[in-house]
């Protein structure tokens, strides 16, 4: 009986594996290889990299005579000054000393005595010369022979990007983009190098004509929102743009809903990861921001850092978030139903403390709540502003002695200033600062509901909310996918992150291509 | 679009004339009056009434000018008194009015009347919060109240929404208010104090522990007899022991201390408490022993027209306690064996009296034998089930007690 | 991008939101009163009658899956007859509808909100309601994933915590003497789980995958279920005269929970908050059933939905709150639940068998 469940389970192993083979890699492009006309390769190289934007080449004459060669790099990724002085100028104004003026071109020679570059080598498959140019290496091939070189060009560091400053994290890397279009490029070329990497040109907005490009893995994105997105772009009628929000506005089907209808980001490993799992992003030159579509409320609700804990501890974190989110809307709206409306719902001990503390104080539980409120949004405004050295001074005069000054001169109950700064803090554990934005401001509302309609107001405004959400959709994907519609298969990686050896499909929701990430269990069978 | 923008402030109009016109039942925590204890006199008092503390004498005549009210129809029968917390004075940490505890804690207001709600509603002419039961503690009933019927006077506290079924009703020989007009040592209100203690009814088994209004309303509707909790008091303390036994109704008479713990075994809801007997053989000494688990199980025989009962109770205990006990064979077998005996004379004999005076004096089915019948012999119940009030002071009862004793302490 | 559809397990959760409504609340005292002690027993039959005649309904929309109920009457009966069956239809949803937004208007007024007049009750639940129904199934559909779980979870808490206070003699003795009664009873037990004819309002836009029916079945059981265990436990609690006396036995239930030392230590409100987003999620379905049905009535087209979405709404207030006394209300509201048995067992059947019938007719055409 066992026997007969393990050969069935077997078979079922089997299966799958002969199914996929990983995609992504080079390997497909093994049995191609170089042939002796220069134009030829140099072609073929660009087609096998889907003739994204920023790969170069450069045709020249090896040192005067009739000999063509040319090189092939990714402008983001290599250090053009390397190439400049040490690849080009070698070659095409130096290289008389080893050419006779009819013998031929001597590749050896080349590769030995012209090159002042560290590592040089050779190369015929396009396997290898395809992943050395995603790395930052420059590809030489000369005319007349069926192989090329490879030569270390790559950028290393030196060059600056920034340090995240919205969206911190504890462990991950501490990258963000900067205002430069070609280094947000090789920083997220550094990160995949994958000929399947799509760049697309736009140029928008009729007096900046800003460039911006659409990125996206061919293969794993759905097709049609990229062509949905394509579209779009190029149909952008703009004076200048102001903002990479306001670009994400004229791509979206909603741009007033106070909801992020577009998700902005300024780390390129949250960047790199959403393309992976089939999403597509907009960069700007100018802006640090990029762009990530579709966007759904639990992918707002995710951070970097789920990645970098344990499944358990990130999973309980993560509901702790949407505990917070819950929280920061619908805290005062519920303290304010249920002492105004229901005392009866709380044990008599805490009814009678609350109420003794309320004795004396002047204005209803909404009073004292919206009061309360809008003291509160000034000061986040303000510290926003204030410069560093005096950010500090701020928030402890406003949080401590206004608040304890209120309540000792009896404007303000001590339980109220307890709920609306566990509110306050609350906000501030919604990982995309849009989506805190938002439910600040559904805050008042709740408010409202709540004095006018105690626990029934709140529970009317939360489903006028539900319906709102359920209706919201970008790109074809409902807002709150993969929570509803049930999609069980997504369910591991959004309130709860399972354990990557259980994540090994793309979500469903964004109607990837590829469903597979990994096939570990190939690989552990062939390690143990 | 300009179309959405009609239609979406045509709602909003619609929507902000709904709510503004009302915050109809709000109100704010502190503006309401959380009546903690509520207690039940008759009016006029009954002079004649045992146990009696008599009212107030110091001003009754001003008081009374305020109590009274006038009635739509009928003479005033109930005086009914609230007690309210008085939060200025509470003992809080922090608040705009910081003052330490001084000044009584409570208030208890009177009102004269003879219908509960109206004398609730009239209340509202005395203070100016406005009053809200849903943290009502215990209703207290003197014995007067409570002869007269239960079933007349617990309409409202069945109907209003605001009561709650886990209110503790308990009766008072002598005058209900008094109850309220303690002032506890340890907690700050009588009402509160005195729900905190039937809690301990895991401790001490001669409290009735299910006194709740919602036991109270089923046993009413159902035509059962029931045991409700005995309240006794002082100045500053309370003590809950004893019952008052109902009868169709009505209270018939009180039962002892003794007579409750044995309600409480037979019917299952024996929380916890002690038993002592003294030692076999004769010699001085004592042993108390602790309980810790009971079950009683009540088979009825029927015999054509006739029913007996026969009640299994197995006890678990521990060996808590010996007082003058000399001799050293304390913890042999044959000591425990011979004092389990003891145990279950004493139980079976405790029983048996209790049955016996519940049916001869009282005429009570407290133990609600009736129940049994009901689901257990349906045929006989249709039969003979009319006149169980006539047979049920007649039926026999055997009692069978058997006790183990698992722990002994050291 | 492909078309939307709704997947099987929103199938589940629409049945399960079609069925679960108002009755929550008086379930057990319309039964009791019927059959006594053995209520449960009634309910467990009836609620396998509304699994079979449920599954007839599953097989009527089966047979046009791309139409929904109005469209395939029209069909069958053509344009004259379909549209003189389907007014008993318009005629019950609207009744009950009505009556639905009355009782919970009650409750609600009686439990949480004692002053405030029904007008803002019934107007704001059937703005929520409105809202969901114009924008559309896909937005139902997600509503209702969201809320079904939530309310099933909390009524099983509802269930479980009493467990302190049940008696079991409160059962016995069982059936004794009360077959005539049960079996009386199984027809009351129906009419509460009447709900199950919403599948044949989304069918069209499911996505028609194999197992659908499993979850078709799982939305019929599990309402069944938490029916008949509530009315168990509430007759383990009260005992059934003490039922008898109750307005709303679910509500006195919930007040009876009492967990000392939590945070809420009362439960009542809090399941107030649950009944609420059952009403509205039944009323925003029979909303959704009376538009449609509305709307092929007159022969409109969709476009024009919103304007017969709050025609139905003014109407609907209309109707809850005509009748002045509660009493009266709440027995009008047992008269229309009676009715529907009458669908149930002799209408949807026929319609079946026509729809059959003309099937095969084109089929063999």
């Amino acid at each position: 009986m066992v026997k007969l469940l393990k050969r069935r389970l077997e078979k079922k192993d089997r299966k799958k594996d002969k199914k996929f083979g990983i995609k992504g890699d080079t390997d497909h492009l093994k049995p191609f290889r170089l042939s002796e006309i220069v134009e030829d390769n140099i072609t073929r190289l660009k087609n096998s990299m889907n003739n994204t934007f920023d790969i170069k080449s450069r045709e020249f004459q090896i040192g005067g005579t009739k000999y063509q060669a040319a090189i092939l790099y990714i402008a983001d990724l290599v250090n053009e000054e390397m190439i400049m002085s040490h690849l080009l100028k070698p070659l095409i104004l130096q290289s008389t000393a080893v050419i006779d003026s009819d013998t031929e071109v001597n590749f050896q020679s080349v590769k030995d005595s012209m090159l002042s570059i560290g590592s040089v080598q050779e190369a015929e498959t396009f396997d290898e010369i395809v992943l050395a140019v995603m790395s930052g290496d420059t590809f030489l091939c000369i005319q007349g022979y069926a192989k090329g070189l490879i030569v270390n060009t790559r950028e290393l560091n030196g060059k600056p990007f920034a340090v995240p400053t919205v969206e911190p994290s504890v462990k991950g890397p501490q990258e963000a983009f900067v205002e430069t279009l070609k280094i947000n490029l090789g920083l997220i070329r550094k990160r995949i190098r994958d000929p399947n990497l799509m760049l697309e040109e736009y140029k928008i907005g009729r007096r900046s004509k800003s460039e911006s490009v659409l990125v996206y893995i061919k293969g794993i994105a759905d097709p049609d929102i990229v062509e949905d997105l394509r579209k779009r772009l190029s149909s952008v009628d703009l004076d200048m743009g102001q903002s990479a929000f306001q670009i994400g506005t004229l791509v979206t089907d909603r741009p007033d809903s106070i909801f992020p209808q577009v998700q902005i980001t300024e780390r390129p490993d949250k960047l790199v990861v959403s393309l992976s799992e089939g999403r597509v992003a907009v960069l700007t030159d100018g802006s640090p921001n990029a762009i990530l579509v579709p966007v759904t409320l639990p992918i707002l609700m995710q951070s970097p850092d789920d990645y970098c804990e344990s499944w358990l501890v990130s999973s309980l974190i993560r509901i702790s978030r949407y505990v917070g989110l819950f929280l920061s809307s619908l805290f005062p709206a519920i303290y304010i139903a249920i002492t105004a409306y229901n005392p009866g719902m709380l044990p008599t001990r805490l009814v009678l403390s609350i109420a003794s503390t309320r004795t004396g104080v002047p204005f209803s539980a909404f009073i004292e709540a919206l009061l309360m409120e809008a003291v509160l949004e000034l000061l986040q405004e303000a510290s926003i502003r204030l410069p560093k050295a005096v950010g500090q001074t701020v928030s402890i005069v406003g949080g401590l002695v206004i608040g304890q000054s209120a309540v000792q001169a009896g404007i303000v109950s001590p339980i109220m200033v307890i709920v609306i700064s566990v509110t306050a803090v609350t906000s501030f554990a919604i990982p995309d600062y849009s989506l805190g934005l938002a439910s600040r401001i559904l805050r008042v509302p709740f408010m409202i509901l709540a004095t006018t309609l105690g626990s029934f107001g709140i529970a009317i405004g939360m489903l006028l909310l539900l319906t709102y959400l359920s209706s919201l959709k970008n790109f074809g994907i409902r807002y709150l996918s993969p929570i509803t519609p049930y999609r069980f298969q997504d369910w591991k990686d959004t309130v709860i992150r399972a354990p990557f050896k259980d994540l090994k499909k793309r979500p469903e929701f964004l109607n990837p291509e590829d469903t597979e990430r990994s096939h570990s269990r190939k690989k552990e069978k062939e390690i143990s | 679009m300009r179309h959405s923008l009609k239609r979406s402030s045509l709602l909003l109009f619609l929507i902000g004339a709904l709510l503004l016109t009302g915050c109809w039942d709000q109100k704010d925590i502190d503006t309401r009056g959380y009546v903690l204890g509520l207690a039940i006199d008759s009016y006029p008092p009954d002079p004649q009434s045992s146990e009696s503390t008599g009212p107030n004498q110091a001003s009754p005549q001003e008081e009374e000018k305020l109590e009274k009210m006038q009635l739509h129809t009928g003479e005033p029968g109930y005086a009914m008194t609230i007690q309210l917390p008085i939060l200025a004075n509470a003992d809080m940490p922090e608040g705009p009015g910081i003052q330490s505890a001084e000044g009584s804690q409570s208030w208890e207001i009177t009102q004269i009347g003879n219908s509960f709600f109206s004398i609730n509603r009239e209340m509202a002419s005395r203070t100016g919060l406005s009053l809200y039961y849903e943290h009502l503690q215990v209703l207290i009933l003197s014995e007067e109240v409570a002869r007269k019927g239960l079933i007349n006077i617990l309409d409202m506290f069945m109907r209003e929404p605001e009561m709650r079924r886990g209110i503790k009703v308990l009766i008072c020989p002598g005058e209900a208010k008094s109850i309220l007009d303690v002032v506890p040592r340890i907690d700050k209100y009588s009402s509160v104090y005195l729900s905190g203690i039937f809690d301990n009814s895991s401790r001490d088994s001669r409290m009735v522990y299910h006194t709740n209004m919602g036991d109270v309303i089923c046993a009413l509707h159902d035509g059962h007899d029931f045991v409700l909790a005995k309240v006794i008091s002082t100045k500053d303390e309370n003590k809950a022991s004893g019952g008052a036994v109902f009868h169709n109704g009505r209270m018939a008479g009180w039962a002892t201390e003794m007579e409750v713990e044995a309600i409480n075994l037979i019917r299952n809801t024996y929380e916890g408490g002690v038993i002592t007997v003294d030692t076999p053989k004769g010699e001085e000494g004592r042993v108390a022993m602790e309980i810790t688990n009971e079950k009683a199980e009540i088979t009825p025989i029927v015999n054509g027209d006739q029913v007996s009962f026969r009640i299994d109770i197995k006890v678990e205990g521990d060996y808590s306690e010996d007082i003058n006990l000399h001799t050293h064979e304390k913890l042999s077998e044959p000591f425990l064996k011979s004092l389990e005996a003891e145990y279950e004379k004493e139980i079976q004999d405790l029983c048996t009296e209790t049955i016996e005076s519940m049916q001869e004096k009282f005429k009570a089915d407290v133990f609600q034998f009736d129940r049994i019948l009901q689901a257990g012999e349906p045929a006989y119940w249709e039969r003979m089930g009319s006149d169980w009030n006539s047979i049920y002071p007649d039926v026999g009862v055997t009692v069978h007690a058997d006790v183990h004793i698992i722990l002994t302490g050291i | 991008m492909k078309e939307e559809r709704l997947m099987p397990p929103q199938v589940m959760t629409l049945t399960a939101c079609g069925i679960l409504g108002i009755d929550i609340l008086i379930v057990q005292r319309d039964m009791v009163d019927v059959a006594g002690q053995d209520a449960w027993i009634s309910l467990i039959l009836g609620g396998m009658t509304a699994m079979i005649l449920g599954s007839v309904c599953y097989y009527l929309a089966h047979l046009y899956p791309e139409m929904d109920l109005p469209q395939i009457l029209l069909h069958i009966f053509g344009d004259f007859f379909g549209r003189i069956i389907l007014l008993p239809f318009i005629v019950y949803d609207v009744l009950y509808l009505g009556m639905s937004l009355r009782i919970f208007a009650q409750a609600l007024k009686m439990f949480l909100l004692s002053a405030t007049p029904m007008l803002p009750i019934v107007v704001l639940i059937l703005l929520a309601a409105g809202y969901a129904v114009c924008k559309g199934v896909f937005a139902i559909g997600g509503i209702m994933d969201i809320i079904f779980p939530l309310c099933a979870v909390t009524i099983l808490g509802i269930l479980l915590m009493p467990m302190n206070q049940i008696h079991l003699s409160n059962l016995k003795p069982i059936l004794y003497k009360n077959t005539g009664n049960v079996v009386k009873g199984i027809l009351t037990g129906y009419q509460q789980f009447t709900g199950y004819g919403t599948i044949a309002y989304f069918y069209c836009y499911t996505q028609k995958t194999k197992g659908t029916f499993k979850w078709y079945l799982a939305g019929l059981g599990i309402p069944i279920f938490l029916y008949i265990a509530l009315t168990l436990i509430t007759i383990m609690v009260f005992g059934p005269t003490d039922i008898g006396y109750l307005t709303y036995p679910t509500l006195t239930l919930a007040k009876s929970i009492e967990i000392p030392g939590t945070f809420l230590e009362r439960a009542e409100s809090f399941a107030a908050i649950l009944w609420i987003n059952i009403v509205f999620v039944s009323v925003a379905l029979l909303l959704f059933r009376t538009k449609r049905n509305f709307l092929e009535l007159l022969h409109m087209k969709t476009k024009h939905q919103n304007y017969v979405i709050w025609g139905i709404a003014l109407l609907l207030i209309g109707i809850a709150l005509f009748i002045r006394s509660g009493t009266e209300a709440i027995s009008f509201f047992s008269k229309i639940k009676k009715s529907s048995r009458i669908f149930g067992l002799l209408i949807f059947p026929f319609i079946t068998a026509m729809g059959y019938i003309k099937k095969r007719r084109e089929t063999r055409a």
